[in-house]
């Protein structure tokens, strides 16, 4: 009876011996990967594709847990709040790192002093999609419009304080135009309500919005990013159009808690950008019309400070919250 | 149209995609009869298998998953009062009454049959009227969904068999539990009370496990053991006169069905519920509703599964996800490099057709799997009771938390469990509760998304023919339902 007991007990208590030993090798055991969206998503098969490059070249299991909910603030904060110890990692977003701790109040976490950047990953042009009855064939014409008739041009987006939203916000305030703002429950029903003519314009990642333009569904007006891009080639970017300040795109990155050990920082750092450079990564993004970012894990931070800034201070002016 | 199904065929019936198809649907029936365990938790654990593999044979597992979970959810609804899917609750309402009444084995055998039928109508739809169905439900915007949601919460009336103040007291009782969750047209959080699992609203699967599946342990482990086991299995297949009552209910479910799912959105629990809805007000006998009626069975199985198949219409021809299991499927086809939408017929005819195809081998292959395994989800039933419902509650707390990976959701079903035995103790009905958990937040939305986008003009809802049409038709039927209760007030006062 009580080696039976002393070993039962053992058994509880050995997970707490973990710790003391992981400094030795990282990692040695089960690393969680926390996606904060819902499961078939982009960042989840570019997720999948770093998990199993990590889990084959640090040999132990890397597994994707998707903690869905409250715009991305729920898996965030989850990560943000674990251990710093490296075997919980953030896939986030660009909401998740600059935009959704402004929107939802109270503020779930500092994405600038509570999370430990390890790598950019990806980068997804954005394109502003008009509907056909809209009748907008290019940039002029929504110009023109808005501004005549401010509040009439109507603009989708995927809910309050999504990229879609806080994206529409910049624009019209870059733009000195005033839109009809008009949320809805995820990309999905926005996407169909652009079909159907009932909204006018809305911002969409390029992946979903050029399948519509290419069979003329819809218009595209302007792409974001630093060129044009090859599923569009049709499309004037913004730079090219004279917004260069609405350059900004729709990325996902590696983070994990602060204070997680550099050394542990900097493995995962280099697995990334090799595996970003690897055929099988290459064919994927080329499919899905996105690009690679890869960099140190002081770009990351540098990003996130910079376009923390412009959001928060587009979102403060124009009193985006979800509280 | 032909010479399309034939490529589709030659595409369907190949070793790998039948296997595929088998897998699929063998694992749908399993996730579908696990309780609260769905098709989007276990499509998306898939997700990678299907990396390996051709698009066609990714999406024909996948999809078997989908319309195979509808298939299992209805074993569960009609055995232990537990609806395996949201659609399969309203089978819980008749069904589970046969199975007490010894006639579970005509019930599954009817829900079998029906949802094969109606399975095949619905592909049939698919291939001859794809792009026009879908051009059809570009037609519903927001005002003609509020509309459509009022109709069904109105409906929803009709649902109880008791007091009309007691259905409707649940029914707003329902939409103030609908209610919990942040407001999609301002972002301000509702009864959350800081909770950040709440955030999104509380989860249709957590309230139905609590008030229609667990609440019924509670009540049945009041009862004492002898009065619990029950009396006699009867047939396993059902009678003549029940086919022959079963039959008319099967066509009507299958065309309410076909039509409701393609409707991108609150279409699938719709079309269930209009089913029955229809069925009970057109019966010779609408008081045997509730008690165990084949009818109540046969017409929401076949909308549901015949709403199953037509929801991959917006898909396939538009682009356009009609859920969230159908936006994995996006996911994948995105992920393969096909881009959903008109082209996709025109682009990839093989894909389209095949899938088309496949799906109806799916549907043969579920209702012989089913079939025979009847007898031994009846034999389930023998399982004396104090070791039957243990399982169930372990499956279900499983289930719950596995939707979300919250144990707040799990204490959820525990607090809705209570709420259902209180509810059954004062003699109101859960059924109309759910209805207007769903429909209210939906109609809410509609209705506030029609008003901004018309500048705050309400006769926008009456200028617009369809919705015009369903707010007059839900008027219409709350005044038959309520003016003769007023009548039977009235003799009774004027009696005394």
């Amino acid at each position: 009876m009580m080696n039976r007991r002393s070993l039962l007990a053992a058994s509880l208590l050995a997970p707490f011996v973990g710790p003391a030993a992981a400094d030795s090798r990282y990692p040695s055991h089960t690393v969680t990967v926390i996606s904060p969206f819902a499961a078939g998503g982009q960042s989840d098969s570019v997720g999948r594709v770093v998990n199993n490059h990590f889990q084959k070249v640090l040999g132990q299991p890397f597994i994707l847990e998707n903690k869905v909910g409250a715009g991305g603030t729920i898996g965030a904060q989850y990560v943000v709040r674990s251990q710093p110890d490296g075997y919980t990692l953030l896939l986030g977003t660009t909401s998740s790192f600059t935009i959704a701790p402004y929107v939802y109040k109270p503020q779930p976490y500092d994405p600038v002093a509570n999370v430990a950047p390890i790598a950019a990953l990806t980068e997804a042009p954005t394109v502003l999609l008009a509907s056909e009855r809209s009748g907008f064939k290019n940039l002029n014409d929504l110009v023109q419009i808005a501004k005549k008739e401010p509040g009439r041009v109507t603009v989708a987006s995927a809910g309050i304080g999504s990229f879609p939203h806080v994206f529409s916000e910049v624009f019209s305030s870059l733009l000195g135009v005033q839109f009809n703002h008009v949320p809805y429950r995820g990309g999905g029903p926005a996407m169909n309500d652009i079909l159907a003519g009932q909204v006018d314009v809305f911002f969409e990642v390029i992946t979903t919005a050029a399948p519509q333009i290419q069979v003329k569904r819809a218009y595209g007006l302007l792409v974001t990013g630093n060129g044009r891009s090859a599923l569009l080639p049709d499309v004037p970017t913004c730079t090219e159009l004279g917004y260069p300040g609405m350059n900004l795109t729709s990325w996902s990155g590696l983070a994990a808690a602060a204070g997680t050990p550099a050394a542990i920082v900097d493995v995962l750092n280099k697995e990334a950008n090799v595996v970003l450079q690897s055929h099988e990564m290459k064919d994927l993004l080329t499919q899905l019309g996105i690009g690679p970012v890869g960099g140190s894990p002081a770009k990351m931070a540098e990003r996130i400070a910079q376009e923390a800034s412009l959001y928060k201070d587009i979102i403060s002016k124009r009193q985006i919250a979800v509280q | 149209m032909i010479h399309n199904l034939e490529i589709g065929f030659a595409a369907a019936v190949t070793l790998q995609n039948l296997g595929f198809c088998l897998i699929g649907a063998l694992l749908g029936t399993l996730i579908g009869v696990l309780p609260g365990i769905g098709p989007l938790a276990t499509i998306a654990m898939l997700l990678p298998i299907t990396f390996e593999l051709n698009a066609l044979s990714s999406l024909i597992m996948l999809a078997g998953i989908y319309y195979g979970a509808q298939y299992g959810g209805s074993t569960t609804a009609i055995l232990v009062n537990m609806p395996g899917e949201s659609s399969s609750v309203v089978t819980c309402l008749d069904g589970y009454q046969m199975a007490r009444n010894g006639r579970a084995g005509s019930a599954l055998a009817i829900a079998a049959i029906g949802s094969f039928f109606a399975g095949c109508v619905g592909i049939l739809f698919i291939a001859a009227f794809a792009p026009a169905l879908a051009s059809v439900s570009q037609r519903f915007q927001s005002p003609e969904y509020f509309a459509l949601m009022l109709f069904g919460l109105v409906a929803a009336v009709v649902l109880a068999h008791g007091s009309v103040t007691k259905a409707l007291a649940m029914i707003v009782l329902g939409l103030s539990f609908g209610l919990v969750g942040t407001d999609v047209t301002s972002g301000t959080m509702r009864f959350t009370f800081g909770v950040s699992e709440l955030f999104d609203g509380i989860d249709f699967v957590t309230v139905a496990m609590g008030l229609f599946g667990l609440a019924e342990i509670l009540r049945n482990l009041e009862q004492k053991d002898e009065q619990r086991q029950i009396s006699t299995i009867g047939r396993l297949w059902p009678s003549r006169s029940e086919m022959r009552e079963a039959w008319p209910a099967i066509i009507r479910g299958t065309v309410l069905g076909s039509v409701l799912g393609i409707l991108p959105g609150g279409g699938a629990i719709l079309s269930s519920f209009a089913s029955y809805t229809l069925e009970k007000r057109i019966s010779n006998n609408p008081s045997a509703f509730g008690k165990g009626a084949i009818q109540g069975v046969a017409g929401p199985e076949s909308a549901n599964n015949a709403g199953a198949q037509t929801s991959f219409i917006p898909l396939l021809t538009l682009g356009i996800p009609s859920n969230p299991v159908i936006a994995l499927l996006m996911g994948a086809m995105i992920i393969k490099g096909i881009a959903p939408g008109t082209a996709v017929m025109v682009k990839e005819p093989t894909l389209f057709w095949g899938l088309v195809a496949s799906m109806w081998v799916g549907n043969l292959m579920l209702i012989i799997i089913n079939l025979p395994l009847i007898g031994l989800w009846v034999k389930l039933l023998r399982i004396p009771y104090r070791w039957l419902f243990p399982g169930i509650l372990v499956f279900c707390c499983v289930g719950v938390y596995s939707v979300a990976n919250s144990y707040v959701a799990v204490l959820l079903t525990a607090g809705f469990t209570l709420l259902g035995y209180l509810a059954a103790k004062l003699g109101c009905e859960c059924a109309p509760f759910l209805l207007g958990f769903v429909l209210g937040p939906l109609m809410e939305e509609n209705l506030r998304r029609s008003m901004l986008l018309s500048d705050g003009d309400p006769l926008i809802l009456i200028q617009r023919p369809i919705s015009a049409v369903l707010i007059a038709a839900a008027l219409g039927l709350l005044a038959l339902t309520i003016i003769p209760s007023i009548q039977k007030t009235r003799e009774e006062a004027f009696q005394e």
